[in-house]
């Protein structure tokens, strides 16, 4: 598949007891209620790509648990960096956490390999998923995982923070697809709250908090919910060109969907549609206008 | 330090006259916060269909109360009520205004949030900061803290102010008529009171909204053409 696999286990004691120690941190609360709980999988990817030589290379990398990268050779100036959970999919208890910095001047493309599965959890645990990007000035950071499927059941908790220096740019994709529409599942009990913070200059310039707990397919049918959509993407893309994107993406996007272009020149984005299929067809020319460029090999429909 | 805050809870459910007054001209329609000028994204709801009678404007509405923007400003007022410090605050309506999810609807949040801290500044004397990105529900939460009037009560008259205002905008908007938008406003008062009680033990950890449609209208709003409305 022309990748080179380039994960070590070689510090994952000290990643993994950060990863605790920053969870810890981030909430309190959740931490203490799975405290009496054995953690199933844990997983840790710490990764920082700074410029060198006209493109972008690996400064750190360090992995442990069931976070693993691969770096597919790529066209372009771009470092591609493709995460795997080699757990299969999270479930009630796990533990990842991702922490990726981009160097000045260095521009990093982040996808997974694979759709994550959010599998049925236990009464009162849930997955916990911790994501932190930090872009300096002139460096660019493509956060672009591919779905999440939730399963009947599933409990997960996500967070993402990104650091954002003035001069630097960010896009930041989530597909979520409710259900596997194949099998004909129907969530009618499953949990999902994703938190997503955006600073700059220690300001907080955008804050979007999901919540979608209980019978989610009767909220989505709701039109003032989900319109009947069995998938949907929240998207962001921050950078100085950003004003100039709003029409172009207007354009672009179907009647189901929506972007706006905030004070602090943040672009924001949110798409409801039929079922992943049609999300990840609608996904693509909005990713790629975005980017410039085509999309990791992993994303090709 | 700032002022006092109400740490017994039952003391956040009941209302002197005075307090029960100062409310009521607050969350009047005539309190000069331009409430009118907003409706929240259904001007698209209404335009695309989705809403078109009393029904679907009672469902679209319960969204936005029970899933949408009148929980998550139920949490910040209740938030901003409770904060200890002027560093407290700041923390609150920062977090309020960045919530917003378009610039429509940070701009509905914010306007309305500065005018009602200016006249109230102007009436009351009250040290309302003028913090330029103070949303709506914490200048009011902030002024309920200084007024001394039971949050829990501020909350539910604040998102019954809420629907009114839009019930009000869909009758501009579609053939509904004052009987019918207030048969909706009716229908919506105990879900109001729900949701403020519910707020009053939450915090900002609990906010998340899944009103993703009611969002995307409010995107899409923004070049809905012609339009009467400023969201």
């Amino acid at each position: 598949m022309g990748a080179v696999t380039v994960a070590s286990d070689g510090a994952a004691g000290d990643s993994r007891r950060d990863g605790i120690e920053r969870g810890l941190a981030v909430n309190m609360r959740a931490t203490m209620q799975v405290a009496t709980l054995t953690p199933r999988a844990q997983g840790a990817l710490r990764l920082v790509a700074r410029a060198a030589r006209g493109g972008s290379v690996i400064d750190t990398l360090r992995t442990s648990g069931s976070l693993k990268a691969l770096f597919p050779r790529a066209p372009g100036a771009a470092l591609q960096a493709v995460f795997l959970n080699t757990a299969g999919g999270l479930t009630g208890g796990d533990r990842m956490e991702v922490d990726v910095a981009a160097e000045a001047g260095a521009h990093l493309v982040v996808a997974s390999q694979a759709a994550e599965r959010a599998y049925r959890a236990q009464p009162g645990s849930h997955a916990e998923v911790t994501v932190a990007l930090r872009v300096a000035a002139g460096a660019r950071i493509d956060w672009l995982p591919q779905e999440t499927i939730l399963f009947e059941g599933a409990a997960l908790r996500r967070r993402l923070r990104v650091d954002l220096a003035p001069g630097g740019r960010v896009l930041l994709c989530e597909p979520v697809i409710f259900g596997r529409a194949a099998m004909g599942e129907v969530l009618h009990a499953a949990a999902l709250r994703d938190r997503w913070e955006v600073w700059q200059g220690g300001r907080l310039i955008w804050a979007d908090a999901l919540r979608l707990e209980g019978d989610i397919a009767a909220h989505l049918a709701r039109a003032g919910c989900g319109g009947g959509a069995g998938a949907m993407a929240g998207l962001a893309y921050g950078g100085p060109d950003a004003a100039a994107l709003l029409a172009p993406l207007r354009a672009l996007l179907p009647p189901t969907c929506g972007v706006s272009l905030l004070p602090d020149g943040l672009l924001v984005l949110r798409l409801l549609m039929r079922d992943g299929f049609t999300l990840r067809r609608a996904l693509i020319p909005v990713i790629e206008r975005l980017t410039g460029a085509p999309l990791p090999k992993v994303w090709r429909l | 330090m700032a002022t006092t805050i109400h740490p017994a809870i039952r003391t956040r459910m009941t209302m002197t006259t005075d307090g029960l007054l100062t409310l009521q001209q607050w969350l009047s329609p005539a309190y000069p916060v331009g409430a009118f000028a907003w409706s929240h994204g259904l001007e698209q709801a209404i335009a695309d269909g989705q809403v078109r009678d009393a029904d679907s404007l009672c469902d679209w509405l319960e969204v936005v109360l029970a899933h949408g923007a009148g929980r998550s400003d139920a949490i910040l007022l209740v938030a901003a009520h409770d904060a200890a410090d002027a560093a407290a605050l700041a923390g609150i309506a920062e977090l309020a205004a960045a919530l917003a999810p378009s610039a429509g609807r940070r701009a509905e949040a914010l306007a309305q949030g500065a005018a009602f801290a200016a006249t109230t500044r102007d009436v009351w004397g009250y040290d309302l900061p003028d913090l330029p990105d103070m949303a709506y529900p914490v200048a009011v939460g902030r002024a309920a803290a200084l007024a001394g009037v039971p949050v829990g009560d501020v909350v539910q008259a604040y998102l019954l102010a809420f629907v009114t205002s839009l019930a009000q905008a869909a009758q501009r908007l579609m053939p509904l008529g004052q009987t019918g938008a207030h048969r909706v406003i009716r229908a919506l008062a105990p879900l109001c009171a729900d949701v403020a009680r519910a707020a009053l033990a939450a915090t900002p950890d609990d906010l998340g909204s899944a009103a993703f449609a009611i969002d995307i209208a409010a995107m899409r709003h923004e070049v809905l053409a012609p339009r009467i409305f400023r969201s």
